[in-house]
């Protein structure tokens, strides 16, 4: 029977009533109540159903380690699987509903899988659904999934925001109890810039539950002036921030959930320490008794902490069960709240600490050596069993009525965060845990220690011990990180000792098969003792093996509570000492990250940067089609009323080739490269000879990689003695800069050469087509005339009072200019531009029309004629590549064999036979097969365009020594089973000898 | 985008500034001497920039520095720059048009940058003649402490996504606690 207390409850306010529903069952609790606490004092003890036989659970932890009290919290867009009741404050009008379960949370269809459960052991899925093997993916696994999963996704966009923040504190601690407090002290009076994170809504961890005392003060007391020293000196102090990963050279990943400050709800924290302190404290353990999973039966520290911060207990007669002394204070604390304990089962035959002695000076009935046989009941336990724990079970010596059962099986020091970057862990015996070897810890960048551990995490239960470990490290860490002031002095605290545990891997110790199947592991994968030698007798002895084969600790929780208590059965299964099984691997997060937190503020139209040119607002203006390059947006067309996107580049293409086009080419890369090596550089770089090239004039070139690839092309022009501008592609400018400031930094670091990358700096616009010289000379301010700058020359002046670099090439086949004028004057070039060539037919066009013009003249397009394995020579390039040079990148690779092998797939125009269209990247096929069963292949279409200037369907494409066999037929099988036929032609369709563009 | 007040801190888009890039060996004292001279600032010193309203010079790379000047000054700067390096191995650019610039400012202008760039602005590391370059959100920029604010400066092209990012960084908060 969950009840509320009549008094006490620290953390609630009992003036005021908020509401909430579960399962649509309206409820009261109170401000201070989490949703585990205010569900308890409802009595609502069944919670959720376990994930495999849909067992009946309710809440077991008081915090994140929660695995069983799973909701969804929230509704339609801002609802929040696998939300965890403990860890979620009471809000007014707080709308959860349980998982797993239907047709409801008490009458539950799937809980027929208990009833099976002897037939569904561990590797059940593995074994069962293997054959026939078609059967898996259309039969077993959308049946499986149907019945499985936890919790419900949102509906619709996420109406909350969210925000990333990063922060670089000298010393980051994770967990705020009083080692996290007594360690950030140190720190911050050594004059540390401290930054403090705790997954709970306040800081002072279990010593204020516990009543311990503090510098001669209650815990709450000394921890609220401990909180507000810190403030003083300036540290930054988080609740309700999980610190989910701690990873190289003090770097950290923690989410924050934000409370008031509208519809931000959650900051996703960027921490990069000098140092980490991990003080994130121990997590209980359960015991593995028969029946340990029914409602009711939770950790014992979790039933002291629900008394002393909410006032609610499950029950009214609570049983203790433990192998250690920490849970006498369980029980002594439900005797002073007035609860009945009938008993406290204790597994060791003689506890001799000073906590069991006051125990049974205040009347609490100590049973030595004993053990749950098994917890009764139906729903919720009803009644349990004991024995001796030293045997097989046997016989029932008492069955004691409860509704209740809080149990401890020692505690884990919580090492997730210390392996996350790498520290190790050692067994140790005495005290049955895994902790953290402080000799083996994470190191930075320098290889020295860049994390420490203390408090309870390090393995000290004992409070003065946790304190002085704290103050100790905090006091090196901030050391470590350059602070010098004084850290002062630990924080002291006396207590009696505690009497040893015993370790207690399965209670009775010699348990036989019908209660270790009973006895539960992982309570949220629903893997029990038995599943865990069942997999250990079959083969899977490494820990990893055993964890993937039974799923233990692969659910939400990650094994919080299940992962030592696992291990040691396997080891004992194995035959071996614990430390010989080891662990699973820790990994980042601690708890689960919401995706929303993960994306943060990239959403909508922040989700990437959408680049734009100078005149990208006169495009959006005039009905542009976009196309996404790289990060830019370019016109891909401009349609008018009525015409379609096709139409439209048709119309684009043939103004172009009889009046006048305008392309916005502003994203090319320009890069300029300026030095008395520069030539010698730009010979490296470059297949051709720049260094030749005379001020003034331009010069097409193409780039290769070491392998021979090409990578880039683009036009140089020579800008005076020592000074270069090279062109790249639009996708390239940026790592074409990159390759040559890698090549001067690393190889050629002796060169002296510098490069800038300027591309931002300069709107460039292609004038293009037979009007184009008019245009430029109705502008005025620069002679553009054939004899002045003929093709292949550039010039520098101003263009209609605008300075600007007049260049006199063509990627069109036409008479074409390119002007670069500086950017924030491109729109006015732009607009100028097309004012004056209204009367000479002037007209935008987009990319597509770019690339149909370019095919026309068989000019090759990085990305599509190239893919990183094709070198210049396939593409009937050889005349850009110097034979007077001694080297260039990728020249020895070109002279591999395979290289220069006659059989290569070479560039070639395509004509389809029908004058159609050919798919883009359709394979030219052959008869037979190949080893691997696929069609055999001769070629393949690398650009296909329909041509407005022949007509026709015109395509390029690389075949098999495709030059040598000029006019032969080849098939190409198109989707549905048909076939084009297109012949081997010249890639040059339109004005062979160049004559349009010299003109 | 118009000067406005959005939550935690003002953003605004700076008027055009003139800007010249300036490569060459900073390890060269001679070098040093006639780029300050020229520039009318000291060169700074790694992450900081030198000078004032007339002429900053600020820290790019250890072999790169930015003239920022007013805009009508921009291509007297930068000849100025190459005729005193005239004979030298260096490169002097006109980059005035490049990147677009704006302010944050008010007491939480490092919490909003902090949203967004991983670089270290507390005043510790970012003091009042910081200079660095790092990036916001998923594009390149360059942070500059100023008594008026926190100046960002993006490329050109980006200027319309750091628009956004920066009001969207200010528009919600504040941050609690202040950084450490």
């Amino acid at each position: 029977m969950g009840l509320r207390l009549p008094r006490g409850g620290r953390r609630i306010d009992r003036g005021r009533t908020i509401r909430f529903s579960f399962d649509g069952r309206a409820m009261t609790g109170h401000p201070g109540d989490t949703l585990a606490s205010a569900l308890m004092a409802n009595d609502r003890m069944i919670v959720g159903r376990s994930f495999k036989y849909h067992r009946p659970r309710g809440t077991v932890a008081f915090g994140g380690e929660e695995p069983n009290a799973l909701v969804n919290l929230g509704e339609g867009a801002r609802r929040e699987p696998n939300a965890k009741a403990p860890t979620i404050p009471l809000a007014d009008g707080l709308v959860a509903t349980s998982q797993n379960r239907w047709p409801s949370l008490d009458y539950d269809v799937g809980a027929i899988n208990t009833a099976m459960a002897r037939f569904l052991p561990a590797g059940f899925y593995y074994k069962t659904f293997m054959w026939p093997r078609s059967f898996w993916h259309r039969v077993y696994e959308p049946v499986i999934r149907h019945s499985a999963g936890l919790g419900r996704a949102p509906e619709g966009p996420d109406p909350d925001r969210y925000e990333h923040m990063h922060a670089h504190p000298d010393v980051l601690v994770a967990g705020g109890g009083v080692a996290g407090l007594s360690a950030a002290l140190a720190a911050a009076r050594a004059g540390a810039a401290v930054m403090l994170a705790d997954q709970g809504t306040e800081f002072g961890g279990r010593a204020v539950a516990d009543g311990t005392a503090v510098d001669g003060r209650p815990a709450p007391e000394w921890v609220e002036a401990a909180v507000a020293e810190l403030r003083s000196l300036g540290a930054a102090l988080l609740p309700r921030t999980m610190v989910a990963g701690i990873y190289d050279h003090g770097a950290a990943l923690m989410a924050e959930r934000l409370e008031g400050q509208g519809d931000l709800r959650e900051r996703l924290w960027k921490v990069r320490a000098a140092q980490v302190v991990v003080a994130a404290g121990a997590i209980e353990r359960p015991i593995a008794f028969a029946g340990n999973d029914r409602p009711g039966v939770m950790l014992a520290g979790a039933v002291r902490d629900y008394l002393d911060a909410q006032a609610v207990a499950p029950g009214r007669r609570t049983v203790v069960v433990t192998n250690n002394d920490d849970a006498y204070r369980t029980a002594l604390a439900l005797r002073a709240a007035g609860l009945e304990v009938p008993a406290v089962i204790d597994a060791r035959p003689a506890p001799p600490g000073a906590l069991v002695a006051e125990a049974e000076a205040a009347g609490l009935r100590v049973l030595r050596g004993r053990a749950i046989l098994k917890a009764r009941g139906g729903r919720r336990v009803e009644w349990v069993e004991t024995c001796p724990q030293s045997g097989a079970g046997g016989a029932i010596e008492e069955a004691i009525p409860c509704d209740a059962v809080a149990m401890s099986g020692g505690w884990s020091p919580a090492v997730h965060l210390w392996s996350h970057a790498g520290g190790r862990l050692h067994w140790d015996e005495e005290r049955a845990m895994f902790r953290p070897d402080p000799e083996r810890g994470p190191v930075g960048h320098d290889g020295r220690p860049s994390t420490l551990v203390c408090g309870t995490a390090n393995g000290h239960l004992a409070t003065p011990d946790v304190l002085g470990d704290a103050h100790r490290a905090g006091a090196e860490a901030a050391r470590r990180a350059g602070a010098t002031g004084d850290p002062g002095a630990a924080p002291e605290a006396s207590e009696a000792a505690e009497g040893p545990i015993l370790a207690v891997w399965s209670m009775p110790a010699r348990a036989g098969a019908d209660l270790q199947s009973k006895a539960f592991l992982d309570f949220q994968n629903d893997v029990k003792v038995s599943d865990v030698r069942l997999a250990a007798r079959e083969g899977f002895e490494s820990v990893e093996h055993a964890k993937r084969y039974t799923t233990l600790g692969m659910a939400t929780d990650q094994g919080k509570l299940s992962n030592v208590n696992g291990l040691a059965i396997l080891s004992d299964q194995l035959g071996q000492p614990i430390p010989q099984t080891g662990t699973t691997t820790f990994r980042p997060p601690y708890s689960p990250v919401t995706f929303g937190a993960i994306a943060g503020q990239a959403r909508g139209a922040l989700f990437q940067p959408v680049r734009q040119t100078p005149m990208h607002g006169w495009h959006e203006a005039h009905g542009a089609r976009w196309e996404p390059v790289g990060q830019w947006r370019r016109p891909y067309c401009y349609p008018r009323a009525g015409e379609s996107g096709e139409d439209a580049v048709i119309r684009e293409v043939t103004n172009a080739r009889t009046r006048l086009g305008l392309l916005d080419a502003s994203t090319l890369g320009k890069i300029v490269v300026k030095g008395p090596d520069a030539g010698r550089f730009l010979d490296m770089l470059y297949t051709n000879m720049m260094s030749t090239l005379r001020p003034g004039r331009c010069r097409y070139g193409l780039m290769c990689s070491e392998n021979g690839f090409l990578i880039d092309d683009g036009v140089v022009a020579r800008v005076g003695e020592d000074e270069w501008l090279c062109h790249t592609t639009t996708g390239g400018a940026d790592h074409i800069h990159q390759h040559m400031e890698e090549w001067l930094q690393t190889e050629w670091w002796d060169w002296r050469v510098w490069t800038l990358n300027a591309t931002e700096q300069w709107a460039q616009v292609a004038v293009v087509g037979p009007n184009a010289r008019r245009a430029l000379e109705a502008l005025g301010g620069m002679d553009v005339s054939k004899e002045a700058l003929p093709f292949m020359a550039w010039a520098e002046g101003a263009l209609g009072g605008i300075p600007a670099r007049v260049f006199r090439i063509s990627f069109s086949g036409e008479l074409s200019y390119e002007v670069a004028v500086p950017a924030d004057r491109g729109l006015e070039l732009w607009e100028r531009l097309a004012e004056v060539g209204a009367g000479l037919g002037a007209m935008p066009y987009g990319t597509e029309a770019l690339h149909v013009m370019r095919a026309e003249k068989g000019f090759i397009m990085i990305g599509d004629e190239t893919d990183g394995t094709v070198i210049p020579q396939d593409l009937g390039l050889s005349w850009a590549i110097s034979r007077k040079k001694d080297d260039y990148l990728g020249k020895r690779a070109q002279e591999r064999t395979h290289m220069t092998d006659p059989g290569r797939w070479r560039l070639v125009g395509l004509e389809t036979v029908d004058g159609g269209v050919l798919p883009d990247g359709a394979y030219a096929a052959l008869p037979g097969r190949n080893a691997n069963g696929q069609r055999e292949t001769e070629g393949r279409v690398t650009s296909t365009y329909f041509s407005p200037t022949l007509g026709r369907g015109i395509a390029m494409g690389l075949v098999r020594r495709g030059p040598e066999r000029m006019g032969e037929e080849l098939a190409f099988p198109t989707l549905g089973g048909g076939e084009m036929r297109a012949r081997i032609v010249s890639p040059v369709f339109y004005d062979p000898e160049g004559a349009k563009a010299d003109a | 985008m118009p000067d406005r007040r959005v939550g935690i801190a003002t953003v605004e888009r700076l008027a055009p500034r003139g800007m010249v890039a300036v490569r060459a060996d900073l390890s060269d004292g001679a070098l040093r001497r006639a780029v300050a001279d020229a520039a009318g600032a000291e060169v700074p010193e790694p992450l900081r920039w030198t000078g004032g309203k007339d002429a900053a010079l600020a820290w790019m790379s250890p072999d790169e520095l930015l003239l920022l000047v007013p805009e009508d000054r921009a291509a007297a700067a930068a000849d100025r720059l190459r005729g005193a390096l005239e004979g030298a191995h260096a490169l002097v650019a006109d980059v005035s048009a490049m990147r677009a610039a704006f302010r944050v400012s008010g007491a939480a202008a490092r919490a909003t940058l902090a949203k967004l760039a991983p670089a270290d602005l507390s005043p510790r590391a970012f003091g009042p003649d910081a200079f660095r370059r790092t990036r916001l959100a998923q594009a390149p920029a360059a942070l500059r402490m100023t008594e008026a604010g926190i100046e960002a400066y993006g490329f050109r092209s980006h200027a319309a996504y750091l628009a956004g990012i920066l009001e969207n960084a200010a528009a919600r908060g504040p941050v609690e606690p202040a950084l450490p």
